[in-house]
């Protein structure tokens, strides 16, 4: 979407136009589905978040004067959302991605999964924030300065944590290699 | 695994990721149903915070005619440029101070400790959040604890120092941010944690927490790790007067007494579900002892009036409105929706109603009516009556315009039967 036009569809958001606010939500709703996913491991808790992810957002619209970027903004709103849903988790440890898969058909999707899963389990040891680090520059391309506003956290400690996460993630992708032990 | 040698980009390994999965059904159309019991389009001066008196009672009337928003004020003590003066002389100091933690918490210079007192731009947050009220709201609105002293103010929340007695078992220190609390975590790791608990602690007993006004609680999640520090903490403090939440680190092994806010989320209808905290402006209030004036009927209905406003219980409140025969605002009104609006909007109609029931009570025939001045030639209100509307919020304007027309502020009443019959403002 072009930003001129998202910009109008924001001030149509703001005046109460739902329409104009779930089009903005489904432009960005494949991101922020990945980041929630990606922090949260499964697809009811990740449509729990954004539930009440999008409902803030559309509460707090408002406020929002488009210093950032619609989906800048967003995004924080679901990282928030989706700690304060890892913290209402209380002592239940939800680790893993959806564990549901179609069998594998052939050689190449088997490894293909096996991939996938040593990918998701290494992930799975990072801490919150430093996956959402991950997630957020490595695997969606934002800068650190767009990072560093989601996050809420100085764009030095940035560069500083994901340089950790990286490490970790590393790490834990080596301690993975092999067989899947499913 | 071939493809995910651990020296290979980082980016390629995490492009195996299984994509997130689409929504589950239903998942719009329960958005949307959502989205529709909210109301979005609201200016900041919606928002603000409007004098309680009757010029804010006449224009939220009007307000209530033209646009279904009613507007009531709040009663906190208004000086906020000279606190925010102090303030911002304070954190300059703060900010450039690197010194060790203070057993003399109330007396002693700041405990800055460069890695864990962090003080994070303030460009961060409030590009995001720039209608967002910050430090200066916090003291206009809640005040110092009586035994604090402000110790430095910035953009994200201020820092006061004292003794911190709430039912922590030890002195606490607080401090840090949200980064500092991620470093931490990851210092002992998710299977060294062997316990977590939440608990919420209500701020309004002067008591047990030194902390005065109203409208605070802090939330605790709390997390306990195998050996090494233990309690480490987040603390959420709420302020049901602008709505926010502010989030700190704490934990309990440093000496000093240190209590800084370091993040201000957003508003609390973004966080209070997360918090389960009862949203409107009487939670917690300190109830007013039942008028020895009131009959038995009418002192049950009185009771329960501030029972519902101080545990801000819709339903039993929306219970004690009689079906035949209730004025809320002019003409009548739906309350109690549209003080659930009003709320909802940042107003304070519940707080404003728990108010005018401590104020003096006018006893007749047929009903108790507060404030008694409303049943009076103004020129028979006593002094001390008006000075307790005074300090109710009402000015000296307001006194003007009650002393042409009587007075016209916020009254409600109980009839001898315990029935409640009006809630209203203006003339």
């Amino acid at each position: 979407m072009v930003g001129t036009q998202q910009s109008a569809l924001v001030e149509q958001a703001q005046t109460g136009d739902q329409r104009a606010f779930t089009t903005l939500l489904r432009d960005h709703d494949d991101k922020m589905r990945g980041l929630a996913f990606q922090l949260l491991g499964n697809q009811t808790a990740m449509d729990d978040a954004l539930q009440d992810a999008y409902l803030k957002a559309y509460t707090s619209l408002p406020r929002f004067r488009q210093d950032a970027a619609f989906g800048t903004w967003l995004y924080r709103i679901v990282y928030t959302t989706c700690i304060d849903h890892l913290r209402r988790r209380s002592r239940r440890r939800e680790v893993g991605l959806q564990a549901v898969r179609d069998l594998p058909t052939s050689e190449d999707q088997a490894q293909r999964l096996a991939t996938q899963d040593q990918v998701t389990r290494a992930l799975t040891t990072l801490s919150t924030d430093h996956k959402a680090a991950l997630i957020l520059i490595d695997r969606e391309g934002l800068s650190y300065d767009e990072a560093s506003l989601i996050l809420d956290i100085p764009a030095g400690t940035i560069a500083s944590r994901l340089n950790r996460a990286r490490t970790a993630f590393r790490a834990a992708l080596t301690t993975n290699e092999g067989p899947a032990d499913r | 695994m071939n493809e995910s040698n651990p020296n290979n980009d980082i980016s390629t390994a995490l492009g195996q990721l299984p994509d997130a999965p689409a929504h589950g059904e239903g998942f719009w159309d329960e958005l949307n149903t959502s989205l529709s019991m909210q109301s979005v389009a609201e200016t900041p001066d919606q928002r603000g915070r409007r004098p309680f008196g009757l010029l804010a009672a006449v224009a939220a009337a009007a307000a209530v005619v033209v646009g279904g928003v009613l507007a009531f004020g709040s009663f906190s003590d208004p000086n906020p440029t000279v606190l925010l003066e102090a303030a911002e002389a304070t954190t300059t100091t703060v900010q450039e101070a690197t010194t060790t933690p203070s057993t003399q918490p109330s007396t002693q210079p700041p405990t800055t400790q460069a890695a864990t007192t962090t003080t994070a731009p303030a460009t961060d947050s409030s590009v995001l959040f720039p209608e967002r009220v910050t430090s200066d709201r916090f003291l206009y609105d809640v005040g110092l604890p009586d035994s604090f002293r402000l110790v430095s103010s910035s953009g994200r929340g201020i820092r006061i120092e004292g003794p911190f007695n709430t039912t922590f078992e030890t002195t606490n220190v607080i401090f840090g941010d949200v980064d500092t609390l991620a470093t931490y975590d990851e210092a002992f790791g998710q299977e060294e944690l062997v316990q977590q608990s939440q608990i919420t602690i209500p701020l309004f007993d002067r008591e047990s927490t030194g902390l005065i006004d109203r409208g605070v609680i802090l939330a605790v999640d709390q997390w306990t790790y195998r050996g090494g520090l233990q309690d480490n903490r987040v603390v959420r403090v709420y302020n049901f007067n602008d709505r926010s939440i502010r989030a700190e680190l704490a934990w309990d092994n440093a000496p000093a007494a240190t209590f800084m806010p370091t993040l201000l989320l957003d508003d609390i209808r973004m966080f209070n579900a997360a918090l389960d905290l009862p949203e409107c402006s009487s939670f917690g209030l300190t109830p007013h002892a039942t008028p020895a004036e009131l009959n038995e009927a009418q002192a049950i209905t009185y009771d329960a009036i501030l029972q519902a406003l101080e545990t801000c219980d819709w339903n039993a409140l929306e219970a004690l409105i009689p079906i035949s025969g209730f004025s809320a605002s002019f003409g009548g009104g739906e309350a109690p929706d549209l003080w659930r609006t009003a709320e909802a909007y940042g107003e304070t109609p519940l707080d404003a109603l728990h108010t005018t029931l401590g104020l003096e009570i006018g006893v007749d025939t047929n009903e108790a009516v507060w404030p008694k001045a409303f049943r009076q030639d103004w020129s028979d209100v006593s002094e001390a009556s008006k000075e307790q509307l005074r300090q109710a919020g009402y000015t000296a304007e307001d006194f003007a315009a009650f002393a042409e027309i009587g007075f016209a502020g916020y009254r409600t009443a109980i009839d001898t039967n315990g029935n409640w019959t009006f809630f209203i403002a203006g003339d």
